[in-house]
C-alpha cells in the first residue's frame, strides 16, 4: 500500500516540508456530478477508470492524433500473479516498443489516489482532484464498437488543459481522450479502434517483437514508496495548484529530474548544471499537448539549464522553470 | 430666483410624468437633470408616485434601481453544481438531453475542424466547438491565447516543432546569463527545426517524462504513445 508515513521518518531535509510531509488521507470527497440522480456517478466512473487500467486484461489498437499527424499503436496489458505486464508498440513510423514488467498491481500511484477521490495532504495543504477541475457528464458515445460515457473535464485555472474522456460503460477503460485548451482547441486525441477486454492474453503479445525496445524500469519503485524525492537537490518553488512531486532522480545526461502530477496532467523538470563555454538553449517547442520549454537560470553564479516537459500550457511551464531553486 | 426656477422645473417634471410637458420643458428638464441631484430625487419620487397611482409599483425600496437589480442577481440561486446541491431537477434534466445530442455531434465536428484547421493554419471554427457547453462558472483563465504558446503549424516532421531558438553562451563569470523574459515566437522559418542534436535531446527528455508520467499517472502506458523516436541504447 502507498504509505508515505514511513517515507516521512526517513526525511532528512526539514527545509522543504512541502515536498516530504506527504500524509495520505483516505477520504473521498464526492466529485459532484452534473445532474440530479447522477450524483456520485463521476466519482464512480473515475474510480472504475483507475482500477480498470491497472487490473483488466486488454489488448487493442488505437490512434494518436496531434497537429495533423496520425499515429497508430497497439497496447497490451495483462495481470499475472499480481503483477502487470504491458507492451505498447508504434505501428507506423520508426519502430518503437515499450515494455513494462512486474509492477505490482496494487502499487498505488499518486494519480491513482487522486482519481479515486482521495485527499492528499502536502505540507499544510490538502489536495484533491476537484479543487482543480470541474467534471461534467456529457452523454454517450460509441467507440471501437463499444458504448461509452463521455466525461468532460474542465480546468479551474489556466495552468492546465481540459480533457474529454470517453469511458467504456462495461469495463471502465478510457476509449477516447482529447486534450483541449481553454478555447476548445484540440491539441491531441487518443482513440481506440479495436479493443478486446477481459480475455486471456497470448504471452507472445507481451514479449518484445523488436530487437531494440525500451524496458520501462521500476527498480526504484519496488515498494511503491516515493523515497526518491527525499534526495531531491532542486525543487520548484512554484507549481500550479494541486501538482504534487512524485519522483526525483539524477543522471549525467539530463541532470536533475523532478516529476509532478495533479492526478490528470503531469510534467517533468530537468535542471542541468552548466559549465563556462556551454551553450544555453532557450525556446518553446510543442508537440500535441506536450510542451518542451528550455530556459537558462543563473542563481548565485550557478548557471543551469532548465527544461520543462509536460502536458501543461506553456504559461505554466514558463513559470515553473523560473521558480526552480536548489535545496541547500 | 433659483427657488422659483426649481419650482418651475418640478412642475415641468410632474407634467412630464403625465405626458403633458411641452418640448421646451422637456429640454430644460433634460439639461438640468444631469447636474441637479435634488431634481433627480424629485424625479425618483414622482416616478414612484406615478407608478403607485397607476398600480404598477410592486413595493420595495426606492433606492437606486441599479443597486436593487444587483442584489436581486446575487440572491438568485447560482448554478455552480459544486456548492449548491439544490439545483432544481427539472431545469437540469431538461438540459441534459440536449447536451447529449450536442455532444455526439460535437465530436464529429471536432475531428473535421481539427483537420482543416491544421491545413489552413487557423483556429477551429468557434461554431462547431460551441456545442461543447462550457460551464457558466468557468473562471477567466490566464492568457493562453497568444500564438506563441500553441504553434500548430503544418510541419510534418515527426519531431518537435521548434521555433528558432535563442542561444547564449555561459561566460566564466556566470553573469551574462539572464532569465529570458520573452520566448521566441512560432511562425518564423526555422533552421533549428531539423537540428538533429536538439531533436534527439528533446526526444530523450520526452521519454524520461513519459516514463515517469506512466509510472505515477493514471493512464497506464498511454504516455509512451507520445514518444516520437527512440534513441539507440547508449547514445
Amino acid at each position: 500500500m502507498f504509505n508515505i508515513r514511513t517515507a516521512l521518518r526517513k526525511c532528512r531535509f526539514g527545509l522543504v516540508p512541502f515536498l516530504f510531509s506527504v500524509v495520505y488521507i483516505l477520504s473521498s470527497p464526492s466529485l459532484a456530478a452534473v445532474a440530479m440522480g447522477e450524483v456520485d456517478t463521476v466519482d464512480k466512473l473515475l474510480k472504475k477508470l483507475s482500477h480498470a487500467i491497472r487490473q483488466e486484461n486488454y489488448r487493442g489498437l488505437f490512434t494518436y492524433e496531434h497537429g495533423g499527424t496520425l499515429d497508430t499503436m497497439e497496447i497490451v496489458h495483462a495481470v499475472q500473479n499480481g503483477a502487470e505486464l504491458e507492451r505498447l508498440q508504434h505501428l507506423n513510423g520508426p519502430p518503437r516498443e515499450f515494455i513494462r514488467r512486474g509492477r505490482p498491481v496494487d502499487c498505488a500511484t499518486v494519480s491513482g489516489h487522486l482519481l479515486r477521490g482521495a485527499l492528499l495532504s502536502i505540507g499544510n495543504m490538502a489536495i484533491s482532484l476537484d479543487q482543480n477541475y470541474h467534471f461534467y457528464l456529457r452523454g454517450d458515445d460509441r467507440i471501437a464498437g463499444r458504448n461509452a460515457h463521455v466525461l468532460q473535464v474542465v480546468p479551474k485555472d489556466g495552468y492546465r488543459y481540459g480533457l474529454t474522456i470517453a469511458i467504456d460503460k462495461i469495463s471502465g477503460l478510457p476509449l477516447k481522450s482529447l486534450v483541449m485548451t481553454n478555447t476548445q482547441k484540440v491539441l491531441e486525441r487518443f482513440q481506440f479502434i479495436e479493443l478486446e477486454i477481459g480475455k486471456t492474453i497470448d504471452p507472445q503479445a507481451l514479449r518484445p517483437s523488436l530487437d531494440k525496445y525500451y524496458e520501462v524500469n521500476h527498480d526504484k519503485r519496488e515498494n511503491c514508496e516515493p523515497r526518491s524525492i527525499m534526495q531531491a537537490q532542486w525543487r520548484a518553488v512554484w507549481v500550479p495548484h494541486g501538482f504534487v512531486p512524485t519522483h526525483y532522480s539524477y543522471a549525467k545526461r539530463e541532470g536533475h529530474m523532478l516529476n509532478y502530477t495533479d492526478g490528470l496532467a503531469s510534467f517533468s523538470v530537468f535542471v542541468k548544471p552548466l559549465i563556462p563555454g556551454d551553450v544555453v538553449k532557450q525556446g518553446v517547442a510543442q508537440r500535441g499537448a506536450t510542451v518542451a520549454l528550455m530556459s537558462g537560470l543563473s542563481l548565485e553564479n550557478r548557471p543551469v539549464e532548465v527544461t520543462v516537459v509536460g502536458e501543461i500550457p506553456a504559461v505554466a511551464a514558463r513559470r515553473v522553470a523560473a521558480s526552480m531553486r536548489p535545496i541547500q | 430666483m433659483t427657488e422659483s426656477s426649481s419650482d418651475k422645473l418640478r412642475e415641468s417634471l410632474s407634467a412630464l410624468m403625465d405626458d403633458q410637458a411641452s418640448d421646451m420643458e422637456i429640454r430644460r428638464i433634460v439639461k438640468t437633470l444631469g447636474s441637479d441631484s435634488q431634481l433627480k430625487d424629485c424625479w425618483r419620487r414622482y416616478t414612484v408616485a406615478s407608478a403607485v397611482l397607476k398600480q404598477e409599483w410592486r413595493g420595495g425600496s426606492t433606492a437606486d434601481l441599479a443597486e436593487s437589480i444587483c442584489s436581486a442577481i446575487e440572491d438568485e440561486p447560482s448554478y455552480n453544481y459544486k456548492s449548491d446541491k439544490s439545483i432544481p431537477a427539472k431545469t437540469w434534466t431538461g438540459r441534459l438531453g440536449q447536451v447529449a445530442i450536442a455532444a455526439s455531434v460535437a465530436f464529429v465536428f471536432v475531428f473535421g475542424v481539427q483537420q482543416f484547421s491544421y491545413l489552413e493554419q487557423e483556429s477551429p471554427g468557434v461554431g462547431a466547438l460551441a456545442n461543447i457547453e462550457p460551464s457558466a462558472n468557468l473562471e477567466p483563465l490566464a492568457s493562453l491565447g497568444s500564438n506563441e504558446d500553441l504553434p500548430l503549424n503544418s510541419v510534418v516532421s515527426d519531431g518537435l516543432n521548434l521555433p528558432p531558438l535563442g542561444v547564449q553562451t555561459v561566460s566564466s563569470a556566470g553573469n551574462n546569463l539572464r532569465v529570458p523574459q520573452t520566448f521566441v515566437k512560432q511562425g518564423q522559418a526555422s533552421q533549428w527545426l531539423t537540428d538533429p542534436k536538439l531533436q534527439s535531446h528533446l526526444s530523450h527528455l520526452l521519454i524520461q517524462h513519459a516514463e515517469q508520467s506512466s509510472a505515477s499517472g493514471g493512464m497506464g502506458m498511454l504516455p509512451f504513445a507520445r514518444v516520437s523516436r527512440l534513441e539507440p541504447a547508449g547514445e
